[in-house]
C-alpha cells in the first residue's frame, strides 16, 4: 500500500519535472527499455551513445539484479611496470595487504553483471575512505572496456586531488548501481596502505560537504613577545660600589677629625659670625635645592629659588669673607708691630 | 479655537507620519513574496507555506509572470524575503529581473531559491551569482543505496540523505529531523575555499551526480558523495541570506508526509525529515535562526578609566563585547567559545580568544604591547550558520612620558652616592678651609 502511494507520489512530482521524466525515458531506452511504467513513450528518441562508452545493448527485465563474481587487482609501479596480480571472489577483502608507493597505482578490474550477463551499470566506482578521517572519501570511477570488464585505477595523486594530503590506510568499497536495478551492489574490498604523508597535514577535501566543512574562521592565537628587560647587576654589587663611592668622604671626615680642623678655631665672633653662618647656610640651601631638583622639582620651580638663594649667598658671602679677611689682616698687623719694635 | 487646535494636531500627526521611515507591513518576522511557476504549487506545497505563516511570516504567493510584480518602489521595499519556487522560469515577470533580485540581496533581502533537474539558465545564473556552482543541465543526483524504495527501481533520483549540517544555527535548538531528507534534483559544488557558503545538506557517500546521456566525469569534477551538495546556505557579507536548494520537490507536501524506506532495505522511517529540514532552511534564510547581535565593543584600563582615549604601552586593559543569539525574536546569550579579538597595527600584535562569561559578555584582559602607534581592536567572527560580526575600534598607544620611567634604581646607587658625597665634602671642606688653623696661618 505504502509502495503504491510512493509510486503515485513519484508520478505526481514528475509532472513538474518534465525534463526529468524525459531523461528517465532516455535511461530506460538506453538500458534496452522495459515493461515498466517509465517506458510509457516508446517513441522516445534513440539514445546517442556517450563518446567513450556506448550504451549497453542487452535487454533487461524491470527488476534487474546486479552482481559481480570476482575482481582482480594489479599493482602498476611508477615506471609503468605491471607487478603482482591478485584476484578474489565477491565478498573477500581483495585489496588487503596491498601498498601504494608514490607514483604507483592499483588497477581493480571486475565484470559487472545484470541478471547474469555482462553489463555496464550507470554507477561503477570505488569509494576510498581514509581510515583516520570520518565522512570523507575519494572516488575512482571504473571505465568500461571492450570485453565488458570495468577497470578503476587508484593512485595517490588521484586521492590527493580529492582529499588533500592523506596517508595511512584507505578502506576501499566497490559500488555498483543502475536505475534499472532496485538494489545496488556493495563490496568491501579491504584496505590499501598509502605512503605515510606528513603527520601534521590534515585531509582537505576539495569540496565542502555538510559534515566536513570549515565551521569558523578561527586563526592561530598570537601573543605579543615583550622586549626583555635590560640586564642589571645584582643589588650586592651596586651596594658595594655605593660604599666605595662614599669611602673618600668618610676618609676626609676622619682626616679632618684627626687634624682638629673641625674644631673651627678661627670661627669669627660678633657680627661676622652671623655673616659666616648665613653664608654657609646659603651654600647648604643651594645643595639641598640641587637634591630637590633631582627628586621633586622641575626647572621652572628650581631656577627662581636658585637665583634667589644664590644672590643672597653671594651677598652674605661677600660680607662674611670681607669680615674674615679684615680679621686676618688685623691679626697679621698685630703680629707684625712687636717685631718692628724689636728691630 | 478648539477646531484650530484639532486641525494643528492633525497636521502634526500627518507630518510625523511622513517623517517616519517607510513602515514595512507583514508579520513580526517580515513579508515573504513567494514566486511559484504554476498555480498547482499553492496546493502541492501548501504545508511549507503554512509552516512559514506559523513562524510569523506573512506569505504573499504569486505566479511567475503575473502583472505588477515588484520587490520595491524606489527605496521602499515591499518584501523582506523572497521565495523562488520556479526552477524552469526563464523570466520572473513585472519589474523582477535577475539584477533586481541581486539588488534585493544587496539591500539585505533574503532569498530561498529552489532548483530542479533541468532548471532554467536564469535560476542557474542566480545561484552562480551567489557563488553556488550548479551541476550541468542534464544531470541529476542518483543514489542506488540510500534512496527511497518507491515500489521498484524506476526512480533512483529520489535520494534520501541524512547528511545535514548538524548545527543549532540551522535548527535553532529544535530537534533534528526524524528521518532522512528526500531529495530529487540537481547537485551543487561548493569549493572548500568558498568563505560565505555553508553546505546544509549533502549526498550520502553512495550518491553521485550524473547525466545519463554523457560519460561520467572523473572526480573531483564529478560531484559525488559528500562533495555533491544538495542544499547550500549563502550568507553575504551584509548578512543577507540566500539558500540554494537543488530540489523543489523536497518542499512538497508529499515529501513532507512521506514515510521513508531505504532501497538497500537497511532502514525504514515512519516520517521523512523534510518538514523539519525544509522549514529550518527557510527560517534560517529568513533571519529567524542563527542571528547574532553584537553590542558596541567596550574597553577600559584595569582599575582605571573606561573607554580611555589613549593607552600607554604595557597598560593592563580589558576588552569586552556582548553577543546575543536571536531565534525567532527570542534573545538569549550566545554560547559560542570561538570568538577572537585582535589588537592590530597593520599586523595583529595580539590575537586571543574572548572568554565568555555565560551572560552574553565576552571579554579579554591583556597587557598592551610595548610598541606605540595607532592600534585598533578587530573582531571578525564567522561561524558557519551564524551572522557575521565585524567590528573595529581605534585606540592609539603612546610610549612612556619622560617622568614615567622607573626611578632610584639600585644599580644607580653608586652614582647617587658619588653626587651626595661630593656635595657633602664641598660643604664640610668649606668650613674646614675657612676656619681651621692650617688655613688661617
Amino acid at each position: 500500500m505504502r509502495a503504491r502511494h510512493l509510486l503515485l507520489l513519484g508520478l505526481l512530482l514528475s509532472t513538474s519535472l518534465v525534463v526529468c521524466a524525459q531523461d528517465e525515458d532516455v535511461i530506460a531506452a538506453e538500458d534496452g527499455g522495459s515493461g515498466d511504467s517509465v517506458a510509457e513513450e516508446p517513441e522516445s528518441p534513440p539514445p546517442s551513445p556517450p563518446p567513450p562508452s556506448p550504451p549497453p545493448p542487452p535487454k533487461r527485465k524491470a527488476a534487474s539484479v546486479l552482481s559481480v563474481d570476482s575482481a582482480e587487482a594489479q599493482v602498476i609501479t611508477a615506471g609503468g611496470k605491471k607487478q603482482s596480480t591478485k584476484s578474489a571472489k565477491f565478498g573477500s577483502a581483495l585489496l588487503d595487504g596491498l601498498a601504494l608507493d608514490v607514483g604507483a597505482s592499483i588497477e581493480v578490474t571486475f565484470t559487472p553483471k545484470t541478471d547474469g550477463a555482462a553489463s555496464k551499470p550507470q554507477q561503477a566506482m570505488l569509494v576510498l575512505a581514509p581510515a583516520g578521517a570520518a565522512d570523507i572519501a575519494a572516488y575512482a570511477v571504473a571505465k568500461p572496456r571492450k570485453d565488458g570488464s570495468h577497470a578503476a585505477v587508484v593512485s595517490q595523486s588521484a586521492v590527493e586531488k580529492q582529499l588533500g594530503p592523506v596517508g595511512g590506510k584507505l578502506v576501499a568499497t566497490l559500488l555498483l548501481g543502475d536505475p534499472q536495478a532496485p538494489k545496488g551492489v556493495r563490496w568491501e574490498l579491504g584496505s590499501i596502505l598509502l605512503p605515510p604523508g606528513d603527520e601534521s597535514a590534515k585531509p582537505a577535501p576539495a569540496y565542502r560537504s555538510a559534515r566536513v566543512q570549515q565551521i569558523n574562521n578561527l586563526l592561530p592565537n598570537i601573543a605579543h613577545i615583550f622586549r626583555a628587560p635590560e640586564k642589571r647587576p645584582p643589588a650586592v654589587v651596586s651596594l658595594v660600589f655605593t660604599g666605595l663611592a662614599l669611602a673618600p668622604l668618610a676618609l676626609l671626615a676622619l682626616w679632618l677629625l684627626a687634624s682638629g680642623a673641625l674644631s673651627l678655631p678661627a670661627f669669627p665672633s660678633g657680627p661676622a659670625a652671623l655673616w659666616a653662618l648665613l653664608f654657609h647656610g646659603g651654600i647648604g640651601a643651594l645643595l639641598v635645592l640641587y637634591w630637590l631638583f633631582w627628586t621633586q622639582l622641575d626647572l621652572a620651580q628650581t631656577l627662581p629659588l636658585a637665583i634667589g638663594i644664590g644672590l643672597a649667598t653671594a651677598a652674605v658671602g661677600y660680607k662674611a669673607l670681607s669680615a674674615l679677611a679684615d680679621a686676618r689682616l688685623q691679626a697679621e698687623r698685630a703680629a707684625a708691630t712687636p717685631a718692628k719694635k724689636t728691630n | 479655537m478648539a477646531a484650530s487646535r484639532a486641525l494643528s494636531a492633525l497636521l502634526m500627526g500627518l507630518l510625523a507620519a511622513a517623517a517616519l521611515p517607510a513602515v514595512r507591513g507583514g508579520g513580526r518576522a517580515g513579508r515573504v513574496l513567494a514566486l511559484i511557476e504554476a498555480d498547482g504549487l499553492r496546493r502541492s506545497h501548501s504545508q511549507f507555506f503554512k509552516g512559514l505563516e506559523a513562524a510569523g511570516l506573512e506569505v504573499d504567493i504569486k505566479t511567475v509572470g503575473e502583472g505588477g510584480l515588484a520587490l520595491r518602489s524606489y527605496d521602499d521595499a515591499f518584501y523582506d524575503h523572497l521565495v523562488l519556487f520556479a526552477p524552469q522560469a526563464t523570466e520572473l515577470g513585472g519589474s523582477i529581473t535577475k539584477s533586481e533580485v541581486l539588488d534585493f540581496i544587496d539591500r539585505g533581502g533574503n532569498v530561498l531559491l529552489a532548483l530542479a533537474r533541468g532548471a532554467s539558465d536564469l535560476m542557474r545564473d542566480l545561484a552562480a551569482e551567489v557563488g553556488v556552482e550548479v551541476d550541468a543541465k542534464g544531470t541529476a543526483v542518483f543514489d542506488h543505496f540510500s534512496r527511497q524504495a518507491a515500489g521498484g527501481a524506476e526512480d533512483a533520483t529520489l535520494v534520501a540523505s541524512a547528511a545535514w549540517f548538524d548545527s543549532d544555527a540551522l535548527f535553532g535548538g529544535a530537534a533534528r529531523p526524524e528521518g532522512p531528507v528526500l531529495f530529487r534534483g540537481v547537485a551543487q559544488g561548493v569549493p572548500a575555499a568558498s568563505e560565505l557558503i555553508t553546505v546544509a545538506l549533502s549526498g550520502e557517500a553512495t550518491a553521485y551526480s550524473h547525466d545519463p546521456k554523457k560519460a561520467m566525469a572523473e572526480p573531483p569534477a564529478l560531484p559525488v558523495g559528500g562533495a555533491a551538495a544538495l542544499v547550500s546556505l549563502v550568507q553575504a557579507r551584509n548578512n543577507a541570506r540566500v539558500a540554494v536548494a537543488g530540489s523543489l520537490d523536497m518542499f512538497a507536501n508529499e515529501a513532507f508526509d512521506a514515510a521513508v524506506k531505504l532501497a538497500d532495505g537497511s532502514k525504514s522511517f515512519t516520517k521523512s525529515g523534510n518538514r523539519a529540514f525544509a522549514l529550518a532552511v527557510a527560517l534560517w534564510t529568513f533571519q529567524q535562526r542563527g542571528v547574532l547581535e553584537a553590542s558596541a565593543p567596550r574597553h577600559r584600563k584595569v582599575g582605571g578609566e573606561a573607554e580611555p582615549a589613549l593607552y600607554r604601552i604595557n597598560d593592563e586593559v580589558e576588552f569586552a563585547i556582548d553577543i546575543f543569539e536571536v531565534n525567532g525574536g527570542e534573545r538569549k546569550p550566545y554560547g559560542g567559545d570561538d570568538v577572537q579579538v585582535s589588537f592590530v597595527m597593520l599586523d595583529p600584535y595580539l590575537r586571543q580568544p574572548l572568554v565568555p562569561a555565560g551572560n552574553g559578555t565576552f571579554s579579554l584582559r591583556f597587557t598592551v604591547p610595548d610598541v606605540y602607534g595607532v592600534f585598533k581592536y578587530a573582531v571578525d567572527y564567522r561561524h558557519a550558520g551564524y551572522s557575521y560580526i565585524a567590528l573595529q575600534k581605534v585606540v592609539p598607544v603612546r610610549p612612556f612620558r619622560h617622568d614615567e620611567y622607573e626611578r632610584f634604581l639600585v644599580a644607580a646607587y653608586p652614582y647617587y652616592a658619588s653626587a651626595a658625597s661630593t656635595m657633602a665634602a664641598f660643604f664640610v671642606l668649606g668650613w674646614a678651609y675657612l676656619y681651621s688653623p692650617a688655613t688661617t696661618k
